[in-house]
């Protein structure tokens, strides 16, 4: 459990890196990063089919989920890495030895958003702390010192390097810990409608993606060609 | 300037929001892009200090954007170390090139940001997104492992080709157009407005059509049966959705699926 937690949480943290410091490739982005976590935590645990299948089942709905999450200005959205990764690494963990549950599958999802959440909030912090970082090293520019730039940088990846490993490992801790006692107190009936909840997940995912790309116009022409679709599938 | 100077300043760019801050945003990113021209341009101490200075102040604007203006500031650096008394006025604006170098850089932050956020962030990513989705969807609904592979690697690929594309030429545009690239912008601007309509266009076709195709697979593996009214009912939650998400929070939106899907299991 301690060398998939140590995994997954540096695995995260260096990938974070991508969101917002390093290039912005997207490498960080759910439906990259959860197939790669779900294979290295499957490899550690013996079983890299199930952690792949498991990483690109949670990466396809949380990059569905997370689609319109927009990096404005000084606005901080939560953190869709940090949501797949802890997401994957719990399900993974969970599913190790047994078939991949629906219900593992919904109340990890549901998990992992709350995780997002936690982690743009921290994204916030870090960028308090940068503000610190650069008021700190304004009297060396001041003095025209040049490689305090670089040091900023090399400063700035390692604070968030250290933060997002030791926020990502907590996460999967309490994951780990307490989903499977939480989810032993559940009824047969919440567990079955946990299991249809994944469906109507799938809808509210693309009820966001919709939401990206419609216009009150454009809404009309979605509606027509979700009814010939419809129309067309009934009738095959 | 040379090609030399500008992969340095391409490869430093990559690194503009690494001290992303609420008070200068991206202030350390962008003298970490100008670190070699100010080296090259100011071999005097006192000269790369003032240099330094002024490329530290606030600075925020899209990040596949910012290398338009690095060049462009880039040459205005250069202008200004040939001038050496900073005095000389600008053709465009009449102002003395110091004022004109940091109003410049003001004014297309802020135009850049406001197109690079509505295409990239606005656009481009979701639509990427949404064709990576469907690609890998389809993967694992017809168990086609390869499909996978090429869904994550798809997404990955077209995505990166064209901010690598702004970032590289924009870097040569904004340091050899110099203001000339605010006449390319206002040229650009409907351009992207029409790729933008058509990409929302495609992007809402594609998800329609997924959408009745991955109802009728979820419906199937759930032990339903699919039919007309449950497709038609499945398009009209997804419409609410995003409908709803314009009023309140996608966290909420959340929690009434589990309450609804819990009030279902015991009801039914």
């Amino acid at each position: 459990m301690l060398l998939s937690t140590l995994v997954g949480s540096i695995f995260y943290s260096l990938i974070n890196l991508d969101t917002t410091a390093i290039a912005q490739t997207m490498i960080s982005r759910p439906i990259v990063i959860s197939p790669l976590i779900g294979a290295v935590i499957g490899l550690l645990n013996g079983d890299v089919v199930i952690g792949a299948k498991v990483g690109v089942i949670i990466g396809v709905l949380l990059e569905f989920f997370w689609i319109s999450l927009l990096p404005l200005g000084s606005s901080v959205p939560p953190n869709a890495t940090i949501s797949s990764s802890v997401a994957t690494v719990v399900v993974c963990y969970l599913s190790l030895g047994v078939q991949i549950e629906p219900y593992l599958i919904t109340t990890g999802l549901v998990y992992g958003v709350c995780c997002g959440y936690v982690g743009g909030r921290t994204d916030t912090w870090l960028r308090a702390l940068n503000a610190k970082l650069v008021k700190k090293a304004e009297p060396f520019v001041e003095k025209g010192e040049l490689s305090v730039i670089n040091r900023l940088n090399l400063q700035a990846i390692g604070v968030s390097i250290l933060v997002n490993t030791l926020l990502c490992a907590a996460l999967i801790l309490t994951g780990i810990t307490l989903l499977p006692a939480i989810i032993k107190c559940f009824p047969q009936e919440v567990l079955s409608a946990l299991r249809s909840a994944l469906w109507l997940f799938l809808l509210v995912c693309m009820g966001i993606a919709l939401e990206s790309f419609v216009t009150k116009k454009t809404i009309f022409y979605f509606g027509a060609m979700w009814v010939v679709g419809a129309v067309i599938i009934s009738r095959l | 300037m040379n090609n030399s100077i500008l992969w340095q300043i391409f490869w430093r760019s990559l690194f503009i929001q690494c001290v992303l801050n609420f008070d200068k945003m991206q202030n350390t990113g962008f003298a970490t892009a100008m670190l070699p021209v100010i080296k090259r341009l100011f071999p005097d101490v006192e000269e790369q200090k003032k240099a330094l200075l002024r490329n530290f102040e606030h600075f925020n604007t899209q990040p596949y954007m910012a290398n338009l203006i690095i060049g462009l500031i880039a040459a205005k650096e250069e202008k200004f170390a040939s001038s050496q008394d900073g005095k000389i006025l600008d053709r465009h604006i009449g102002l003395p090139l110091l004022e004109d170098i940091s109003h410049l850089k003001e004014i297309t932050a802020r135009s850049l940001a406001a197109l690079g956020d509505t295409f990239f962030w606005g656009t481009w990513r979701p639509f990427i997104s949404l064709v990576g989705i469907v690609i890998v969807a389809s993967g694992i609904i017809l168990k086609l492992t390869w499909l996978i592979g090429a869904g994550i690697a798809v997404f990955l690929i077209v995505y990166n080709l064209i901010p690598v594309i702004v970032r590289w030429y924009g870097l040569r545009l904004g340091y050899e157009k110099q203001e000339g690239i605010i006449e390319v912008i206002l040229r650009v601007k409907p351009v992207i407005g029409r790729i933008i309509w058509w990409i929302q266009a495609i992007s809402l076709t594609i998800l329609a059509c997924f959408g009745v195709f991955s109802s009728s697979q979820m419906l199937g593996a759930l032990g339903g049966h699919g039919n007309l009214i449950s497709y038609l009912l499945s398009g009209v939650i997804v419409i609410w959705v995003a409908v709803t998400l314009r009023r309140i929070s996608i966290s909420k939106v959340m929690m009434l699926v589990v309450i609804i899907s819990v009030v279902q299991a015991y009801v039914w």
